[in-house]
């Protein structure tokens, strides 16, 4: 390889793939840095674990000598050093005695269930349930299986990647010398958060309860929503060097199939070194990556993942992690609020549409301010531009250097509030109302109306419900406010229209972003416009589900058949 | 990616609408008031079922051609020698329409806004945004198109709503206004107020199967309803002689807004309606503009020449003087003659089409028995004038 | 969807940078030419036009003092007078001893002094026309003293600016009779197209010396601006109507020859009208009325000869309050009391008619019904509906319908013990 076509190999077409050896591998460089004493201690490290990676990446079957596994799984779990393993070798009491093992994290496995259901019958009761039927070595370990391991889920384990993963899950193996099998049993009982009240996005009317990082509980509380046996959480590892058990869940008879099929693809390819949070996995699953608006809804409620899923969506859940990603996801479901739908829908509707008033606020008011006051001045009334003016004749800034400071400060407010411990969290509101309103005009730093501008704005912003979306409002807020310093109003359209037309190219999972409004298509009252709950007769079109249809025309069925009931109440007229 | 791109019965409809409908925001319009007088009201009207029956036959012609922009149309109906002259006449007349609005647009935003502002800035600003969406793709315009496209109408009859309380009906008086000859003679000299309608020919292989005609006719009815309610609110705020003055009627129209202390000097909340109306129909002219020129060139992708066709618009809305000279030589180029080469193109391959379904007819089995026939009595009716043009 | 990813954000990249680059090119040439901060401008609350004594023009300024509003400061306006050729020049003058840059767009009201309007106001208001500035919204109005003192003497009393008290005294034709619509829009329209003559709120500073005594009973709307026997308030009073033919000021209406003339003009508003009780002498029937419908004019033009024009006013009435015995409120009077009021109103009409045709200016804006009539532009044109209307033969006739009768139907007369 000449010195150009390696240059040109490294620096100018470098494939993904040998970038990414060679930087799991460590760097040449590193190498070449290191003193020669260390470096054949290096060389010999890299060597060993390279070698035990492989141990777990190619399928290297478990050998029979049990001595044989036990030092290589002290290899593997790096015993001596690592405290959290424990290696327990112990004598199956049967005719002969068998040597076996027992391999577990402490700590991700349950002690009284160890005890209860591997030790106690493998040691004192092997011969309590002997099995005439069959021959006792091919049979050792379906046997050990069937009937003397009283676990609830007991696996099969072939070789070192499923021992390792299954330990690491929190499952118990049992190696048993002589067989080329191990078993995996269930003892999981890790340490996690129960269940509470969403935190983020909480609601007045509606259930009450959150999911939590753990993915089987987060899965059964979805599950406790849907009853269906057409709901399917399908379990996927994610990752590469600690790989995240994530998990989607759709309904098999309304999801489009093929929508399930690109959500499982786009995740089984993924090669990342760490997703433990379903943000990053958003972010490695994304069609495009913009600052816009987030691509995925992610929500920590059960009954909106349920109400998506039954809308043909895909959830995507990751262990560890309450929030879960719905996609696709269209511009319009970010807006959404869980609480919509439980309220009777004029109320609904009405809190939607704040939320829409809120969000155009939170993005465009500051700019509007900027470009009525400092071009636009014929549009403000007589009264209020000479009050604006009379107000500003002591302030030393130009309006747009005044609203830059003001946004500045707010956004401080916020971060800080984000990041201060709750203990000295009050000071946080009493310094920002204090300082940033009124000493800030008492000192005319700022007019007074420019505070008012600012709060509206921040309460805008508040309103979206969907956290990342408010995030990319507030970026984008600063956009528009340079758009109306150079052209005034002209300006903020021009923006509207380019932000509108790259709004409209973007797309979730492959669902056009501003879907049902363009391209138009069929759909339930439940966009700008949240209508009545027994109008919601369809599917979203975009999404193409299995079933279409949500609920028949009449979906009441009493209207109809008010008459039969023989002049009971249930009409009500 | 290479998906070609779709547009829906709703997006084009937008599209084509603000784009036939963005005249009436920039000056040219108003002189329409030079042949009108106060009748021009009847002129718009007139073209109502002109403009009904031109795209009828344009419609025609294109669903014979299915998945075909008309470039393509012409290159088998007359050659491609002949088609390329045809082709040229289009591109000019887009080049020229996109530059002339531009010039507009640009000129209405100084005497209107930003008077201090240079023009270059604000052509360059328009510009920068145009192509930016015009780069994205014809797809992504008319949903853009759509997403405005209520909210526009909108927009725009309240604008002309907020007036009523200054409608004076007089303004739509004497009726006949230059008299019946003169109102005739103005029809025909602004045959060409339609002609934008070209832009379905070269959007139509996007378009779904079976919808051009309602697009078509769709695009005629509501832009021109919406013309007509413009210059008749125009006609009735400021009746006839006063009307004729004006460079920007409707900008007039908004200014004298007047419904209490509060409700006055609403100009700027509409100066979105403006620049929607500009941006969406300009970057559809451009992207117009270097499909028609890809099309030529044979070449599937029009983005190449998205940036060339860009400066050659710029320089030519630079080239008129002054503002006036501009939107004179608009009027003459976009509404009385814009009709010859819009004209002279649709009615070339329809007589070539007619010919050649002739022949066929004769050679071999009955093709279409009713088509061409009529089709040739409505092709009658639209190339006439337009003949009497040149 | 994603097959070619690397080929589509390659795309997206190029996308985005040339977005950026185009973005980022403006950023430069925007050098922000019309960004200005409200504080660094004068607005200009009321424009005065006179004719100048070194100049064509002294046009004067009333400039609001933003301080008042904001909270401190003592004036809330001040006035600025100078001697230009124009009313832009004044604009560019004004800058060498005002602070701020001129601004005309809040401006609420522009003020010719009947002197000048006497002459020829046509083009200042041609000039208006074209200025961008300036906005058909503002009200146009005539002083009969020099434009700059009603400037200098219109201080609000009610307003903190004075851009609030124009725009609320000048909308007074809301609820007064004597006040004609006097938007710059309308009266640009009315001044300059064929058919029409200006009708144009008067203006007036409080007379000094108070008039001749008059004790008897005289119609409150006989005065115009500049006469009327008041004290107190602001010094600037509206009152009656100027009437503009052709770019100049013929003449004036007084308060009721304004009130028919709004009447006719279908101008809504409620007025009071004072009628002598034909049954007890000395005593007064007060009648609040406005109009029902929308006044039915009907033109009939013979050939090219004079039109003949009648109009009906359709009123309807409330009896406010009577002074006499008679029982007016008694069903079977109240017909009477109609035709009484009717007559009333054909009485002052036929007097407003008089002086128009005097005048020669069609201020009923007959002649726009009368372009109805015709087919074609040239036709009308050539009527010369100008020349014809003080030749017409007209007749405004009123119609009264009395619906109320206020808080009582009857009064008990005084009892004589």
């Amino acid at each position: 390889m000449s010195l150009f076509s390696k240059l040109s190999r490294r620096v100018l077409f470098r494939e993904p793939q040998e970038y990414q050896s060679l930087f799991e591998s460590g760097s040449q460089e590193d190498q070449q840095q290191a003193p020669a004493g260390d470096r054949r201690q290096f060389k010999r490290k890299k060597a060993e674990t390279e070698r035990l990676a492989d141990l777990i990446n190619q399928d290297v079957p478990l050998p029979t000598d049990l001595q044989e596994i036990k030092q290589t799984l002290g290899k593997l779990f790096r015993s001596p050093e690592n405290n959290d393993v424990v290696i327990r070798q112990f004598i199956i009491g049967m005719e002969p005695p068998l040597q076996a093992l027992m391999v577990f994290y402490d700590g991700l496995a349950d002690k009284s269930t160890q005890n209860m259901a591997i030790l106690q019958p493998l040691m004192f009761f092997p011969s309590l349930r002997p099995d005439p039927g069959k021959k006792l070595v091919d049979s050792l370990m379906d046997r050990v299986a069937e009937s003397l391991l009283p676990g609830n889920e007991v696996v099969t384990v072939r070789n070192y990647q499923e021992l390792a993963d299954n330990v690491m899950n929190g499952l118990t193996v049992v190696v048993v010398d002589g067989q080329d099998r191990a078993l995996a049993v269930e003892t999981r009982a890790w340490e996690h958060r129960g269940i509470s009240t969403p935190q983020v996005e909480a609601v007045i009317r509606g259930p009450q309860e959150a999911f939590t990082e753990q993915i089987r509980a987060n899965i059964t509380l979805v599950r406790k929503y849907l009853r269906r046996t057409s709901l399917v959480s399908k379990f996927v590892k994610v990752g590469e060097m600690s790989q995240a058990q994530c998990a989607i869940m759709y309904l098999d008879d309304i999801a489009n199939p093929q929508l399930v099929e690109e959500v499982l693809r786009r995740l089984q390819s993924l090669k990342a070194d760490f997703i433990h949070e379903s943000g990053i996995l958003e972010q490695m699953v994304q069609d495009t990556d913009t600052p816009l608006s987030p691509q995925a809804l992610s929500t920590e409620r059960p009954d909106r993942v349920a109400a998506n899923l039954i809308e043909g969506r895909v959830a995507i859940l990751v262990d560890g992690n309450p929030w879960v990603l719905i996609v696709p996801t269209t511009f319009f479901s970010l807006m959404q609020a869980a609480e919509d739908a439980y309220i009777r829908w004029p109320g609904g509707t009405f809190a939607r549409v704040v939320r829409y008033v809120g969000l155009a606020v939170a993005m465009l008011l500051p700019a509007f301010y900027v470009a009525a006051v400092t071009y636009h001045q014929d549009f403000i009334p007589t009264d209020l531009l000479l009050a604006m003016t009379g107000a500003r004749e002591a302030v030393p800034f130009p309006t747009i250097l005044e609203i830059l400071m003001m946004e500045l400060a707010f956004e401080l407010i916020r971060e800080a509030g984000i990041r201060i411990p709750g203990t000295v969290g009050t000071t946080l509101g009493i310094v920002g109302a204090l300082i940033l309103g009124q000493a800030a005009v008492a000192a005319n730093i700022v007019s007074p109306i420019l505070i008012v501008v600012v709060a509206v704005t921040a309460l805008g912003s508040f309103a979206i419900p969907n956290y990342e979306l408010s995030v990319s409002v507030r970026m984008l807020r600063f956009v528009y406010l340079l758009l109306a310093v150079f052209l005034g109003l002209f300006g903020i359209v021009a923006g509207l229209f380019v932000h509108a037309a790259l709004l409209v190219q973007m797309r979730s999972f492959g669902v056009p972003f501003l879907a049902p409004l363009t391209p138009m298509t069929a759909s339930s009252p439940d966009y700008l416009w949240r209508g009545p709950v027994w109008q919601q007769e369809r599917r979203p079109d975009y999404l193409d589900p299995l079933r279409s249809r949500r609920q028949p025309r009449i979906s009441r069925g009493w209207t109809r058949h008010k008459r039969k009931g023989g002049g009971g109440d249930g009409g009500g007229k | 990616m290479s998906e070609s791109p779709k547009i829906g019965l709703r997006e084009a409809v937008g599209l084509l609408t603000i784009f036939l409908v963005a005249k009436a925001f920039i000056p040219y319009l108003a002189f329409i008031f030079d042949w009108g007088l106060s009748g021009t009201w009847l002129i718009v009207l007139a073209h109502l079922p002109l403009g009904v029956v031109g795209v009828l036959v344009l419609v025609w012609l294109l669903n014979r051609h299915p998945g075909k922009t008309i470039v393509e149309i012409g290159e088998e109906l007359v050659g491609p020698i002949p088609n390329i002259f045809l082709a040229l006449m289009l591109l000019i007349f887009l080049i020229g329409l996109v530059a002339l609005e531009l010039r507009q647009f640009g000129e209405f935003l100084l005497t209107a806004f930003l008077p201090n502002t240079p023009l270059s800035v604000v052509l360059l600003a328009f510009m920068a945004a145009m192509l930016a969406v015009a780069y994205m793709g014809i797809d992504t315009l008319a949903r853009v198109a759509w997403l405005f496209f209520l909210p526009f109408l909108f927009g725009v009859f309240v604008l002309l709503a907020l007036t009523a309380n200054l409608w004076e009906s007089h303004g739509l008086y004497p009726l006949l206004g230059p008299g019946p000859w003169g109102l005739v003679k103005g029809v025909g000299s602004t045959l060409g107020v339609g002609s934008d309608i070209i832009l379905l020919a070269i959007i139509a292989p996007f378009l779904a199967s079976g919808v051009m005609r309602t697009v078509g006719l769709a695009t005629v009815l509501i832009s021109g309803l919406t013309v007509f309610s413009i210059i008749l609110v125009t006609s009735m705020v400021y009746p006839f002689p006063v009307a004729h003055e004006l460079v920007l009627p409707i900008f007039e129209v908004s200014r004298a807004i007047n419904l209490g202390r509060f409700l006055v000097r609403l100009e700027t909340i509409f100066l979105p309606l403006w620049m929607f109306a500009g941006l969406i129909s300009m970057t559809a002219g451009l992207y117009g503009a270097a499909a028609v020129t890809a099309r030529i060139l044979k070449m599937p992708y029009y983005r190449p020449f998205l940036f060339p066709i860009s400066v050659i618009v710029i320089a030519v809305s630079f080239l008129f003087p002054n503002i006036i000279s501009a939107v004179q030589i608009s009027f003459n180029l976009l509404i009385t003659w814009s009709v010859v080469p819009v004209g002279l193109v649709v009615g070339t391959l329809l007589a070539a089409e007619i010919w050649r379904s002739r022949k066929n007819q004769q050679k071999g089995g009955p093709k279409s028995g009713d088509g061409p026939r009529s089709g040739a009595a409505r092709g009658g009716l639209r190339t006439k004038p337009s003949g009497k043009g040149t | 969807m994603a097959v070619g990813s690397r080929h589509n954000r390659a795309r997206k990249t190029v996308l985005l940078v040339l977005v950026g680059l185009m973005v980022l090119a403006t950023l430069p040439l925007g050098g922000c030419w019309d960004y200005r901060e409200p504080d660094e401008v004068s607005w200009i609350m009321a424009v005065g036009v006179d004719r100048g004594r070194e100049n064509d023009l002294r046009i004067s300024f009333q400039i609001a003092v933003p301080l008042a509003a904001g909270g401190g400061g003592e004036s809330t306006a001040f006035v600025t007078a100078m001697d230009v050729p124009s009313l832009p020049a004044a604009l560019e003058v004004m800058n060498s001893f005002v602070s701020r840059e001129g601004d005309l767009s809040h401006t609420k009201a522009i003020i010719f002094s009947r002197e000048l309007a006497e002459e020829d106001i046509s083009g200042t208001i041609m000039l208006l026309n074209r200025f961008r500035q300036f906005r058909p919204t503002t009200a146009l109005l005539i002083s009969q003293e020099k434009a700059e003192e009603v400037l200098r003497q219109a201080e609000p009393v009610l307003e903190i600016q004075p851009g609030k008290y124009w725009e609320l005294i000048t909308s007074g034709w809301r609820y007064t009779e004597f006040i004609p619509v006097g938007t710059f829009r309308l009266a640009d329209q009315e001044i300059r197209t064929a058919g029409a003559a200006g009708l144009v709120p008067l203006i007036g500073l409080e007379q000094e010396e108070p008039g001749p005594p008059h004790p008897d009973l005289r119609p409150k709307g006989q005065d115009v601006a500049g006469q009327l026997p008041r004290r107190g308030g602001v010094a600037v009073e509206l009152f009656g109507s100027a009437v503009i033919r052709e770019g100049r000021m013929v003449g004036t209406l007084n308060g009721d020859e304004t009130g028919i003339v709004k009447l006719v003009r279908n101008v809504n508003y409620r007025t009071f009208k004072n009628l002598p009780d034909p049954n007890e002498q000395g005593r007064i029937i007060i009648i609040q009325a406005r109009s029902r419908q929308a006044p039915r004019i009907e033109v009939d033009r013979r050939g090219n000869g004079p039109s003949q024009i009648r109009a009906d006013v359709f009123l309807e009435a409330d009896i406010v309050g009577k002074e006499g015995f008679t029982a007016w409120s008694h069903p079977e009077r109240i017909p009477q009391l109609e035709r009484l009021l009717a007559q009333s109103y054909n009485e002052d009409a036929r007097v407003t008619v008089r002086r128009a045709q005097e005048l020669g200016a069609d201020v009923f804006t007959f002649g726009w019904e009368a372009k109805k009539q015709f087919l074609t532009w040239r036709e009308w044109e050539e009527y010369r509906w100008a020349d014809q209307f003080p030749n017409a033969d007209i007749e405004i006739s009123f119609d009264v319908r009395i619906r109320r009768v206020g808080l009582t139907s009857e009064d008990i007369p005084l009892r004589r013990f």
